[in-house]
């Protein structure tokens, strides 16, 4: 125990000057069930276009966790984070083509993080469009939420935090390809 | 010096809060091992339950701290990507399937996978693990659920600090993409599977 308290003094203090840190979210894993909900749109093809994001309350850039601060590792914003998703997917489903009529875009509304005391959560949501030919063939707001244990002590609740949002766009996601309007758009 | 100061630090409050530190396996998957022969022409099923994929699993790490990831979650993706590389058609069910499920899907084989770590690490300061092992044993039977074979690898990642610095989970995903890929090398090249 003694050797504990040495260790906290020691290193408590430069920790204690820590503040307003920059981090990066991890680069975004596609999730297995949205490339299977993909794969099952038979005829689809589509290019992703322009994803933006209009900055307002809950959609800050860089997204504030407590005394830091969350950057997207792709491009500017999360819109682009949000796209870097998609095209994976797409790509692994086999469903990407630059080549097709069919455009995928899209502008984030929301992207907030709660890092609370005992429970942390993200709130997404994101106006999406489908156009083909010139066509508007989908417009919709999807929205997803998600949930996890957080922690009194932000050294342990903001990196938890951190490693929680790619699951919230994977979640965002797959209601967008849940939706079977959506699905036909695309095919 | 900041950062070791940082886990440093980290480590301390997750000892004294009773925390561990979340981290994940899946690491980048576009630099996992591919094969040079074209995959079997066969139809497979990966079957992860729900169940599995929220387990949570707590190992050591370093300082007295521990790691806490959801390995069947976590490895979900470079095992589909991997098993596509072996076999033409890769689907993933979360439960075992029916035998309506296996006409409809015209199923060949299924893949259970079982996996288990270890972690640790030789550093008193900081808390990413600097060894991580994973044990990947994966039971193929065919739709009647006969055993057809059972493969059994485990990959191993190391990483010092100037190696995590910028990836705290790094000896977890090496570990990770030495498993996938020892398992895919031995599914590519058993006999049972060309039948």
């Amino acid at each position: 125990m003694a050797v504990r308290l040495a260790r906290l003094l020691l290193i408590g203090a430069p920790a204690a000057l820590l503040s307003a840190c920059a981090l990066v979210a991890p680069q975004y894993s596609p999730d297995v069930d949205n490339i299977e909900t993909l794969k099952s749109v038979t005829n689809a093809k589509a290019h992703v276009g322009a994803f933006d994001s209009t900055p307002g309350p809950g959609n800050y850039y860089p997204v504030p966790l407590r005394a830091n601060v969350l950057r997207s590792p792709v491009g500017h914003s999360f819109g682009d984070y949000l796209a870097d998703a998609m095209t994976k997917e797409l790509t692994m489903a086999g469903k990407l083509s630059p080549q097709s009529d069919v455009e995928i875009k899209a502008t984030l509304i929301k992207n907030d993080i709660d890092v609370g005391i005992a429970t942390g959560g993200a709130t997404l949501s994101a106006r999406f469009i489908v156009v083909r030919g010139g066509q508007t063939r989908f417009d919709k707001v999807v929205s997803a939420q998600t949930q996890w244990d957080s922690a009194f002590a932000a050294m342990i609740a903001v990196p938890k935090a951190r490693e929680e949002y790619p699951a919230a766009v994977q979640k965002l996601l797959g209601q967008l390809y849940a939706d079977p309007a959506f699905r036909q758009a695309i095919e | 010096m900041m950062l070791i100061r940082t886990l440093a630090a980290a480590g301390l409050i997750a000892l004294m809060s009773g925390c561990a530190h979340e981290i994940s396996l899946t690491g980048d998957t576009s630099k996992l091992p591919t094969l040079s022969s074209a995959p079997l022409d066969k139809t497979v099923a990966l079957v992860i339950t729900q169940e599995q994929s929220t387990r949570e699993v707590i190992t050591p790490g370093g300082g007295g701290d521990k790691v806490s990831y959801h390995p069947y979650h976590d490895l979900e993706l470079p095992l589909y990507i991997e098993l596509g590389h072996v076999f033409k058609n890769v689907k993933k069910l979360k439960t075992a399937p029916t035998a309506d499920t296996v006409r409809e899907n015209h199923l060949d084989y299924l893949i259970v996978p079982t996996i288990t770590t270890t972690s640790s690490s030789h550093s008193l300061v900081t808390w990413p693990p600097t060894d991580f092992s994973v044990t990947l044993a994966c039971t193929v039977t065919d739709p009647t659920g006969q055993e057809v074979v059972t493969k059994k690898v485990t990959g191993n990642g190391h990483a010092e600090f100037s190696q995590f610095k910028h990836n705290l989970a790094l000896a977890a995903q090496l570990a990770t993409a030495d498993a996938v890929g020892k398992l895919q090398d031995e599914l590519a090249n058993a006999p049972e599977l060309r039948k």
